[in-house]
């Protein structure tokens, strides 16, 4: 028999995990999902945000949340100067599918290569005073190193969904996505929209950094964990969906942490994957997907 | 964890690598487990920066562990050879203490370097047989082979972190936190047990 608050906590564990995965496929949801491009960097710049966020927490004690917050700018410059690269040396000359993959390839080993030189394979870790703490409501435990990053990237989602949806900026992130030559009609110029949609999307993997270190140890590599569940999440929301990014992220959280608490840790990736599979047999779009 | 807290266990053995080491520690202090022995083999447990990171939550856990600064343990040479690495180990981001590993890997090259002098010759097969045979002194201290070329004696600890304060990196430097209680010849004080309750 099925144990009612072994389940609770299992199911509010998973919704927590959950909203961390929505942080960390964010700017997936953007990039990939509404720009088409296989930034299969990302996890590793959300690395470069984790150890930004370690930096400034180790040598001045600052909150890794405003870190993020605080290096998101930064973060959205280096983007802007990415897509720049990209756009002039692969998207113009239509090389963008395999030449643009090991571009973004090659970016990955480059952060990873010159974190170790810089840093070492050792793990970092942030300190701060809530991190070791729990919440209890009732039987049901909310650690605060999962509680503040689900509430940090539920904030950060919205922020991203009312932007997309409310600003005129926003607005034209999704139009390019649709269809870039009306949108060039319109007199907008769709390569800087898609530079400030690809800086938008890289400033979101500064805050997830900061999430990803609060939550457990971090090594240059470890970015490599997140490719497949975060572009898994991405496509299971539908393509460039924000609302089905994020609830197909609390989807797999619940889904993997139910599994392994019930049926042990290694089923998790494999259930999650396989209702991944499931969905898109009988809805190729995705949950959210037009 | 909270799977394993619901068949109310009395051990609770971890075998995990730095990532998951740290997340089960938490997790355990998160939920309050009640066991009378929590640990294993957690690797990563043993780096300084990790056992400053996870601070209190650390006492009573028993972990392995190959070296650490108790009386039991303070070999001749072991001081020296620590003085010498912390000192090297500034600001290039590696473990600043060197307990864990550091000390082992001082002392392979002893072995090594006591064989090439006493067979005067760097023939493998030479040094493999002057290996086999002889009692090394070592900064980890003595240094024996079996036959099939392993410790003829286990050297793994198994140490028990006791009075561990928050944030403080200096008090892994000396004796008194991580307590030996295996093997029985570098027992360095009696197990506290249990684990929580």
């Amino acid at each position: 028999m099925v144990s009612v608050d072994l389940l609770a906590n299992a199911i509010v564990a998973g919704l927590l995990l959950g909203g961390f995965y929505a942080a960390v496929a964010l700017g997936l949801a953007i990039v990939f999902g509404q720009l088409d491009i296989v930034n299969i960097a990302h996890p590793a710049l959300i690395i470069a945000g984790a150890y930004t966020a370690y930096i400034l927490n180790s040598r001045f004690g600052l909150d890794p949340v405003l870190v993020g917050v605080l290096a998101a700018p930064v973060f959205f410059l280096v983007g802007a100067g990415l897509y720049r690269v990209y756009y002039a040396a692969f998207e113009r000359t239509g090389q963008e599918s395999l030449s643009g993959l090991a571009f973004f390839f090659g970016i990955m080993f480059i952060i990873e290569v010159a974190l170790i030189l810089v840093y070492g394979v050792d793990y970092r870790l942030v300190q701060t005073g809530y991190l070791g703490e729990t919440l209890n409501l009732g039987f049901v435990g909310l650690p605060y190193r999962m509680l503040v990053p689900f509430a940090v990237a539920v904030t950060l989602t919205v922020a991203v969904y009312v932007y997309l949806a409310r600003t005129f900026t926003g607005r034209a992130i999704q139009a390019v996505a649709q269809d870039r030559l009306a949108l060039q009609l319109m007199g907008v110029d769709p390569i800087r929209i898609k530079q400030w949609a690809f800086g938008l999307g890289i400033a979101t993997a500064a805050v997830a950094g900061a999430l990803l270190i609060m939550i457990g140890p971090v090594e240059p590599s470890v970015g490599r964990q997140y490719i497949g569940r975060a572009f898994a999440i991405v496509v299971l929301g539908g393509m460039g969906s924000i609302s089905g990014m994020f609830v197909a992220a609390l989807i797999l959280g619940v889904i993997e942490s139910v599994v392994a608490t019930f049926y042990g840790p290694s089923w998790a990736p494999a259930v999650a994957f396989g209702v991944l599979l499931l969905t898109l047999a009988l809805r190729p779009a995705g949950l959210f997907g037009r | 964890m909270r799977a394993i807290q619901a068949t109310n266990p009395d051990i609770v053995y971890v075998a995990s690598y730095p990532p998951d080491s740290v997340g089960m520690v938490k997790a355990a202090n998160e939920i309050g487990l009640k066991a009378k022995i929590f640990g294993g083999s957690m690797v990563g447990l043993q780096f300084a920066p990790i056992q400053k990171n996870l601070g209190p939550l650390l006492n009573n856990v028993i972990n392995y562990d190959f070296w650490v600064p108790e009386p039991t343990l303070n070999f001749p040479g072991i001081d020296q050879f620590l003085k010498k690495y912390q000192e090297a180990a500034k600001g290039k981001g590696v473990d600043p203490l060197g307990h864990y590993l550091p000390p082992f890997s001082y002392a392979y090259l002893e072995v090594l370097g006591q064989a090439v002098q006493a067979t005067k010759s760097l023939d493998h097969a030479k040094l493999a047989a002057y290996m086999h045979k002889t009692t090394f002194d070592t900064v980890v201290g003595k240094v024996k082979f079996a036959k099939n070329g392993e410790w003829a004696q286990s050297r793994a600890l198994y140490v028990q972190f006791r009075d561990v304060k928050p944030d403080n990196l200096e008090q892994f430097a000396g004796p008194g936190r991580r307590i030996v209680l295996f093997p029985k010849e570098w027992k360095s004080g009696e197990i506290v047990y249990p684990y929580r309750q």
